[in-house]
């Protein structure tokens, strides 16, 4: 764990120190992501998560074309309670939790329509994920973790907050989509980001 | 907005998604009971509508590492009179060991029990001055020697002093866990193997829990009952 968030704090600086250079200006988001798993991902966990934040910086290539960084972290979980669980010869009884951590590191391009007082979005991201499932049962787990090549088309809006305003709510739906890799499933699921831009 | 206070804000991210990283196995803290995980498993060839009586030694054999400590594991009566209650409730009769001269029983149940201390010791790096108290749950890869590099134990929250400074300080973490082992096997029922005698386990049940410094009775029986409550194919058809 210690080493991921050496991973993670690094890529925020990363993407701190490099978007900040963007000719032409740009915009830092700052969002709290609400996570809800879909596909083969609510086979492990379905139920939504509250618990996830992402900073993102977009960089102005030409009027409406951005490019950039993003960084996040999502945890989903689920506290099954006592449960009993058979498979062919054995069964297993316990107090059952389910975890994922998921912390995607990506790069993104948006176009953005509109002008003045909303500024509507496209994009995608383009990037890895890494994921980590671990399955308790009791005070003993089972645990998959891998990085898995990631990709996710994105929608939003940015409201300033004002004419002159340099500070703007935002909103944006993603579609995240990681992967299988030799030995751990794909995951998918949709995000609702909830936060303040920084135009500058 | 003052760029200065732009840079502040960007600054406190820094330490705030260190934060908000850290908080990712949320609602981790158990209580002692609920530690507690039951595991059967049981032999597909076996018919066991076909057997009936069963012996079952008046011990539960302790595995330690001091093989001459004979002191009786603790609730050893209530275990054997669990266990004898639940046999009898699924159809089973037993056969005492006097009555063994005159009388086979079918099958036979070993129990035993284990009690295993698990020690971590560590240096623990705080990432800024102060927030030296508890972070709560204390997840770490403890790998004692006999048990091999691929076992996970979940941890209990260690004792961590405050961090004054980037030095790191070390922390101490342990608990202790008990197992009982039931196992049943039919001695008449052996193959050789590789010039070996192999009797195969019929059935075999585990419980693991960590121990609380109060009274684990009543977890015991429940553990006890469960392993049978998950092993319907043992009940006798009468």
């Amino acid at each position: 764990m210690k080493k991921i968030k050496i991973i993670a704090a690094f890529s925020l600086l990363m993407f701190m120190g490099t978007t900040s250079f963007a000719q032409g200006g740009g915009l830092w988001n700052f969002t709290w992501d609400i996570g809800f798993p879909v596909g083969s991902t609510t086979d492990f966990i379905s139920q939504p998560s509250m618990r996830g934040f992402a900073v993102e910086g977009r960089g102005y290539v030409t009027d409406r074309f951005l490019v950039g960084g993003r960084a996040a972290w999502n945890t989903f979980y689920k506290n099954y309670g006592w449960v009993t669980n058979v498979k062919d010869n054995y069964a297993i009884h316990g107090y059952q939790r389910k975890y994922m951590n998921v912390i995607p590191l990506m790069v993104t391009g948006h176009y953005e329509f509109g002008n003045g007082m909303v500024l509507p979005y496209v994009g995608f991201g383009l990037g890895t994920y890494y994921i980590e499932n671990r399955n308790y049962m009791g005070i003993y787990y089972t645990r998959e973790k891998a990085w898995h090549f990631g990709v996710y088309p994105e929608a939003g809006i940015v409201i300033p907050f004002g004419s002159n305003s340099s500070v703007g709510a935002n909103i944006n739906v993603k579609y995240n989509y990681a992967a299988k890799t030799k030995d751990t499933n794909a995951q998918s699921w949709i995000s609702l980001g909830i936060g303040i831009s920084y135009i500058f | 907005m003052n760029k200065w206070l732009i840079n502040l804000l960007l600054a406190l991210l820094f330490p705030a998604g260190i934060f908000l990283l850290d908080g990712c196995y949320p609602n981790d803290n158990l209580s002692v009971d609920q530690t507690d995980v039951v595991l059967t498993g049981y032999y597909d060839s076996v018919d066991f509508q076909t057997l009936s009586t069963y012996y079952m030694p008046d011990t539960v054999f302790p595995i330690r590492d001091d093989t001459t400590d004979k002191t009786p594991v603790e609730s050893q009566d209530l275990i054997l009179k669990t266990i004898a209650a639940n046999m009898a409730s699924d159809g089973y009769t037993r056969v005492f060991y006097s009555d063994t001269v005159t009388h086979n029983p079918d099958i036979m149940i070993a129990v035993s029990a284990i009690k295993t201390t698990n020690v971590t010791v560590g240096w623990w790096y705080p990432y800024y001055p102060g927030w030296g108290w508890g972070w709560g749950w204390g997840w770490y890869k403890s790998a004692p020697a006999d048990r091999g590099a691929n076992y996970y134990y979940g941890g209990y929250p260690g004792y961590y002093p405050p961090g004054w400074g980037w030095g790191g300080v070390p922390y101490y973490s342990s608990y202790t866990t008990g197992t009982l082992l039931m196992e049943m096997t039919n001695p008449n029922d052996y193959r050789i193997v590789d010039n070996d005698t192999v009797v195969p386990m019929y059935w075999a049940a585990g419980a693991n829990g960590v121990l609380s410094n109060g009274s684990n009775t009543s977890r015991i029986t429940n553990d006890i009952d469960q392993a049978f409550t998950q092993s319907p194919y043992l009940k006798l058809n009468k």
